[in-house]
C-alpha cells in the first residue's frame, strides 16, 4: 500500500530518485560530470536534478547545467517564466552571483546575500564560487555554496543549500569533495 | 447594515462570528502572524521608528503597527487591521520626507476610509468563489504571508477602485498636509512613482490633474522643511544592489535618484546601463560610473564598474587601471580575490 502511494506521488511530482553508490561517477548535463559521495540520493523534480543526503529541503545539491543566453537558471512554480532572472553570455562572475541571488529570491527564499565571490577550478575549466546565507520562506536559517563555469556562452551552475543548523555542517565537507571532482568535457 | 470593522485609531467592535468581517479579520490576523515573524523583516529600531513617528504625525497612531519589509521596488501596504508595510525600495525612491509622508497617508487613506473592506465583500458578492480560490493560491489566506513576494500578493488582492484611488488622494493629501507636509510633494511623488507601483495605483494624467488642482486649493501656509532621509544612508549601497540584482531595466529609476547628485546613486545609474547593454548603454555607464566618482562620496563601487564594462568590452589596460583602483579603495571587498583573478588574466 505504501509503496503503491509513493509510487502515485512519485508520478503525480513527475518524480524519480535512485540511491547512488559511493564514488559513482555521475553525469550532470552539458558533459559534466561529478562523484558522488556515500549516502546520496540522485533526484529528479520537475526537470532538474538534485543530489540530496537527506531529502530536497533539508539539503540539496542543485545542478543548472547548459543554460543558454536568455535562460533562467531554473523554473519555479508559480512564478512565470518572463518573470525569472536570465542569463546572459555576457555576464561577468559578478553579474552571475547577483543572478543566483535573484533567482533564489524568486524560488521563495529571503534575505539572499553572497559571498565571498572568489575564482575556483571547476573540473579541467576555470570557475568561480560563492557562499550563500539565506533564509526559506518560513524563516529558517540556511546556507548554501555555489560554484560556476561559464564557457562559450554556456552557463553550468551548481548550487547548495542546507539548513544553517546542523545539515549544512553535516553535508558540507561531502560537497565540496562533491565539487573537487567535477569534470568537463 | 455590515459592522464596521476597522476604525483608524480607535477601538475596533468585534465583528459578529459568522460575518463577512470577521472571515476577513481572521485572514488578515494570520497574516499580520506570519508578517511579525518574517525574516525578511529590517529589525532596526532607528529605521522602523522614523517610518512610525512619520505616520505618527499623521493620525493618531496608537493602534497602528509598522512593518519595513527588506526588498527593492515601491511598495506600501495597510491591511485593514492597521498594519502597514513598508518596502526598502520605497524608502530608497523617497527624495524627502515630506514624499514619504503623502504616500503613506495615500495608504492610511485607504485604511480610514476601508477599503479593503470595500475589495473583499466585491470579491464575495461579485467573483465568489472563483475569485476566493484565486486569492487562496495567491498565497493569501493559506500558506505563510512571510515573503516580500506573498505580502505583495496579499496587497494586490486588496487592490482598489479608481474611485477609491481618488478618494484615497484628496484625504491623504489633506492628512500631511494637516501634518505640515507640503502639498506639492503629493504630485512630485506620483509623477516619480514607476511603473510596478502604478500598475496597483493607475495614476494617468486625469488624476494627476485632480491631484494637482486640489493642491492648489490648499490654503497658503509654511510647510516643514524635508531634508532627504537621514537614517536611510547606512542602507543605500545594499538596497542599490538590490534594485540592481531585479533583473529589470532600472535605468529609469536611477536617472530619478541619479539627480541627487549622491555618489552612490550615480553609480547605480552606471550599473543600470552596464546589466542592460543596449547599443549606446556602456559610453553611458562609463559617463556614470566617472560622475560617481567625481562625487564627494565617491564609491569605490564605480571603479568596480568601469572595470568589469572595460573587461566586457575587451578594453585590457583600462580594466586593469579602474580594478587596480578599486583593490586600492576597497582592500577588503569580498570579491577582491576575483578581482586579483581578472587582473591576472587581463
Amino acid at each position: 500500500m505504501k509503496r503503491a502511494a509513493l509510487l502515485l506521488c512519485l508520478g503525480l511530482m513527475a518524480c524519480a530518485m535512485h540511491s547512488m553508490e559511493a564514488g559513482e561517477d555521475g553525469t550532470v548535463g552539458n558533459g559534466v560530470s561529478a562523484r558522488a559521495e556515500p549516502g546520496f540520493a540522485q533526484i529528479h523534480l520537475a526537470g532538474m536534478r538534485y543530489w540530496t543526503q537527506h531529502g530536497t529541503g533539508l539539503d540539496e545539491l542543485a545542478f543548472y547545467t547548459g543554460i543558454k543566453d536568455g535562460q533562467p537558471l531554473f523554473r519555479t512554480p508559480g512564478v512565470r517564466i518572463g518573470e525569472m532572472p536570465v542569463y546572459r553570455a555576457r555576464m561577468t562572475p559578478n553579474d552571475i552571483q547577483d543572478l543566483v541571488v535573484a533567482s533564489l529570491g524568486k524560488k521563495k527564499m529571503q534575505n539572499v546575500r553572497a559571498g565571498p565571490l572568489r575564482p575556483c577550478p571547476f573540473g579541467s575549466a576555470q570557475g568561480f564560487c560563492f557562499d550563500l546565507t539565506l533564509a526559506n520562506d518560513e524563516g529558517l536559517e540556511m546556507r548554501g555554496r555555489a560554484i560556476a563555469s561559464a564557457r562559450g556562452g554556456v552557463l553550468d551552475l551548481l548550487v547548495f543549500t542546507a539548513p544553517a543548523q546542523f545539515y549544512f555542517t553535516q553535508v558540507s565537507p561531502a560537497v565540496d569533495r562533491i565539487f573537487a571532482s567535477i569534470q568537463v568535457k | 447594515m455590515l459592522t464596521l470593522l476597522l476604525m483608524a485609531g480607535a477601538a475596533r467592535a468585534q465583528p459578529q462570528a459568522d460575518s463577512d468581517e470577521a472571515g476577513l479579520a481572521m485572514q488578515v490576523a494570520k497574516a499580520e502572524d506570519d508578517i511579525r515573524n518574517s525574516a525578511a523583516l529590517v529589525r532596526d529600531p532607528a529605521l522602523n521608528d522614523y517610518v512610525k513617528s512619520i505616520v505618527c504625525r499623521l493620525t493618531l497612531c496608537a493602534a497602528l503597527r509598522v512593518y519595513v519589509v527588506e526588498a527593492p521596488g515601491l511598495n506600501v501596504l495597510a491591511l485593514p487591521n492597521g498594519a502597514l508595510l513598508v518596502w526598502t525600495g520605497t524608502l530608497l525612491r523617497m527624495d524627502n520626507e515630506a514624499e514619504l509622508a503623502h504616500l503613506l497617508a495615500h495608504e492610511l487613506a485607504h485604511y480610514q476610509h476601508k477599503h479593503s473592506l470595500d475589495q473583499y465583500h466585491r470579491m464575495l458578492d461579485t467573483s465568489g468563489v472563483v475569485a476566493l480560490l484565486g486569492v487562496a493560491a495567491s498565497g493569501v489566506g493559506i500558506g505563510f504571508v512571510s515573503t516580500p513576494a506573498s505580502m505583495a500578493a496579499l496587497g494586490a488582492s486588496y487592490s482598489h477602485s479608481q474611485s477609491q484611488e481618488r478618494e484615497a488622494d484628496k484625504t491623504g493629501l489633506e492628512m500631511a498636509a494637516a501634518a505640515g507636509y507640503d502639498p506639492a510633494a503629493a504630485p512630485a511623488l506620483w509623477r516619480a512613482a514607476d511603473a510596478d507601483f502604478l500598475k496597483r495605483h493607475p495614476s494617468g494624467e486625469e488624476r494627476l490633474a485632480a491631484l494637482q488642482e486640489l493642491v492648489q486649493q490648499m490654503p497658503a501656509r509654511t510647510w516643514n522643511s524635508s531634508a532627504a532621509l537621514p537614517v536611510t544612508a547606512p542602507y543605500l549601497e545594499r538596497w542599490i544592489g538590490e534594485e540592481l540584482r531585479r533583473d529589470t531595466d532600472t535605468v529609469a529609476l536611477f536617472t530619478h535618484l541619479a539627480v541627487s547628485g549622491r555618489g552612490l546613486c550615480r553609480y547605480g545609474l552606471g550599473e543600470a546601463y552596464r546589466k542592460r547593454g543596449l547599443a549606446g548603454d556602456a559610453a553611458l555607464a562609463a559617463s556614470w560610473f566617472r560622475a560617481a566618482l567625481a562625487a564627494p562620496d565617491a564609491p569605490p563601487l564605480a571603479w568596480r564598474g568601469l572595470g568589469l564594462l572595460a573587461m566586457q568590452n575587451g578594453d585590457k589596460p583600462a580594466a586593469r587601471a579602474a580594478f587596480a583602483q578599486y583593490r586600492v579603495m576597497a582592500p577588503d571587498a569580498d570579491d577582491r580575490a576575483m578581482i586579483d583573478y581578472y587582473l591576472a588574466q587581463l
